[in-house]
């Protein structure tokens, strides 16, 4: 599936005429199986529209495109649509509802009116791809989960549906260590399967360790949309945007400045290490004459 | 000081017992800054939430200035010198303008008008609030009403700050700005200010606690590690079991040094600025 996104603009009329658009003039294309990130400080519009992508919003001006059809044309079905494109709210836990995790995720696929043996298979499979293990989880209740493994039971509610495009906006708000660890891993696992990801997030670390392309909003417009590199040479940029460079990239610079490592593109602790293992155990430690 | 001691909190979930927090023995004591992090579920909340008896312990005892949080007559005290900032401020704000929230609590405490509007211009300003001060709080963003949230705490005098996780829902330049607001207290407070403000921040940003005092890590309910956040960061390893991370520089010193048999390391002048 590809997605354009056509001059969109958008302002909330219960604002009246004080308002400023929360989106103004945005141009986007998404191609299928692509991953990549969207960021921007809070208020910029990111949340609105992520709300336009599926027709939860409709725009004052401009267009949505999927598969070269306008999704607001009379004729085109939105409801077919939302089987395609699944968005995963932030803090999607709270929507949690039914007394079992597996009923909680069947509940999508069932509303799909698919027949209970497949529903079987999607829940099984969504559950495990969230690193769940299933026999153990299945039959427990979603409200005695640690705040980690609900937010993976209510992604795999989503996953279930078997989006071609996933939306997820901060998945990991709130989360620990592990378990930023373990959505990154899905998301890394959901987009492998050839499917589309576009992720939303304040995490900037966890953003540049999983994407190349990142598309930056402020105050509604599109400020900057290409490869993390070229973005975080722009100083000047990323300061009227609120962005820093990831805390990993500033500390290559030092690494590099001893000669330890070559790259300047190791935007996570991981890519750090393996460029460190090559650097250093050739100079220090390979060097070292035989015995 | 807050003295905690042999802290049990459980509660009863149907026929289930479920031990939150497992012998917890702390003390506070004036004019500290403490780090608290732990994994998600491992009882930070339900720990901060006992400092002004919020809950109330199902064993052991909580001291706030010699007063027991038990004794439910000292518990008004108790809560005023106890102040809370929670990760999301749209569940502690309750009034309809920026100026009234932040006079809320004094109202309540029964401080004279007078008084009441120099406390309250004086935390306007100091949290850079004036420009909204007759503006209805929820269309603030996010980091200012953070700012207003610590506002209205600080209004009240309160001796220990408890913030949990006030950082996490916030954008980064918001959350430099709150860091930076706070760090303005530790500031005064080393200059030879009188207020002598304890602080307790839980975060899971490792990087944010560097600059304080102690660092107590939570796991399963009890302290297992307690010391310098500097010094409890050389432990890579061990927090990673616990499902913690360390910040950048810290865990690719410790890798450099395991790569080059301890030959290699990373001086602090490599580390990075404090966010």
């Amino acid at each position: 599936m590809n997605l354009q996104i056509q001059n969109l603009s958008f302002r909330f009329s219960s604002f009246g005429s004080f308002s400023e658009p929360v989106l103004n003039d945005i141009n986007l294309n998404i191609e299928e199986g692509e991953f990549l990130a969207l960021v921007g400080p809070s208020g910029s519009g990111k949340t609105t529209l992520m709300q336009h992508l599926t027709g939860l919003l409709k725009p004052d001006a401009g267009q949505i495109r999927v598969d070269n059809q306008d999704i607001f044309a009379k004729g085109f079905s939105l409801t077919e649509l939302r089987k395609k494109i699944g968005l995963v709210f932030q803090f999607p836990e709270t929507q949690l509802f039914e007394d079992s995790v597996y009923k909680d995720v069947a509940f999508g696929p069932r509303n799909l009116g698919l027949p209970e043996n497949e529903v079987a298979v999607r829940v099984e499979e969504a559950i495990e791809n969230v690193r769940l293990d299933f026999e153990k989880f299945k039959n427990r209740i979603p409200f005695h989960l640690s705040e980690g493994e609900k937010r993976r039971v209510a992604i795999a509610g989503v996953l279930a549906l078997q989006p071609e495009f996933l939306v997820l906006d901060e998945p990991t708000a709130g989360l620990d260590y592990s378990g930023v660890q373990a959505v990154a891993d899905i998301l890394k696992h959901y987009h492998s399967m050839g499917r589309t990801v576009l992720l939303i997030s304040h995490n900037i670390d966890l953003v540049t360790s999983l994407v190349d392309r990142m598309v930056v909003i402020s105050d509604g417009k599109i400020r900057f949309d290409g490869h993390k590199k070229e973005l975080f040479q722009n100083q000047k940029l990323l300061q009227s945007v609120g962005l820093s460079i990831p805390r990993t990239l500033a500390l290559v610079n030092s690494l590099k400045q001893k000669g330890w490592v070559k790259s300047s593109e190791l935007y996570s602790i991981n890519d750090i290490k393996r460029e460190l293992d090559q650097g250093i155990l050739a100079k220090h430690i390979l060097a070292q004459p035989q015995t | 000081m807050i003295r905690i001691s042999n802290l049990i909190f459980e509660y009863t979930d149907g026929e289930e017992k479920n031990r939150v927090l497992n012998g917890i023995d702390l003390t506070i004591r004036e004019g500290e800054s403490i780090g608290l992090m732990g994994p998600n579920g491992s009882g930070k909340t339900t720990l901060a939430r006992c400092l002004n008896g919020l809950l109330l312990p199902t064993e052991g005892e909580v001291f706030v200035d010699d007063m027991n949080t038990n004794e439910a007559a000292r518990i008004s005290e108790i809560r005023r010198l106890v102040g809370m900032v929670f990760q999301n401020p749209e569940n502690q704000i309750v009034s309809t303008t920026v100026e009234r929230e932040i006079a809320f609590g004094l109202e309540n405490l029964g401080v004279d008008y007078e008084q009441m509007h120099e406390i309250v211009d004086k935390m306007l300003e100091q949290f850079d609030l004036q420009k909204y001060r007759n503006h209805p709080p929820h269309l603030l963003s996010g980091g200012e009403m953070q700012r207003l949230a610590l506002a209205s705490v600080m209004a009240m005098s309160p001796r220990y700050l408890i913030f949990d996780e006030p950082t996490s829902l916030l954008d980064l330049a918001s959350r430099k700005s709150l860091l930076s607001i706070i760090s303005e207290f530790y500031e005064e407070k080393r200059t030879g200010d009188k207020s002598k403000i304890s602080t307790l921040f839980i975060t899971q940003y490792p990087e944010e606690t560097l600059t304080f005092d102690r660092l107590l890590v939570l796991n399963q309910g009890q302290i297992v590690l307690d010391d310098k956040p500097a010094v409890i960061f050389q432990k890579v390893e061990e927090l990673k079991d616990i499902g913690l991370e360390v910040p950048a520089e810290f865990e690719v010193n410790h890798y450099l040094k395991k790569l080059s048999d301890g030959k290699l390391s990373l001086n602090t002048s490599d580390f990075l600025p404090i966010p």
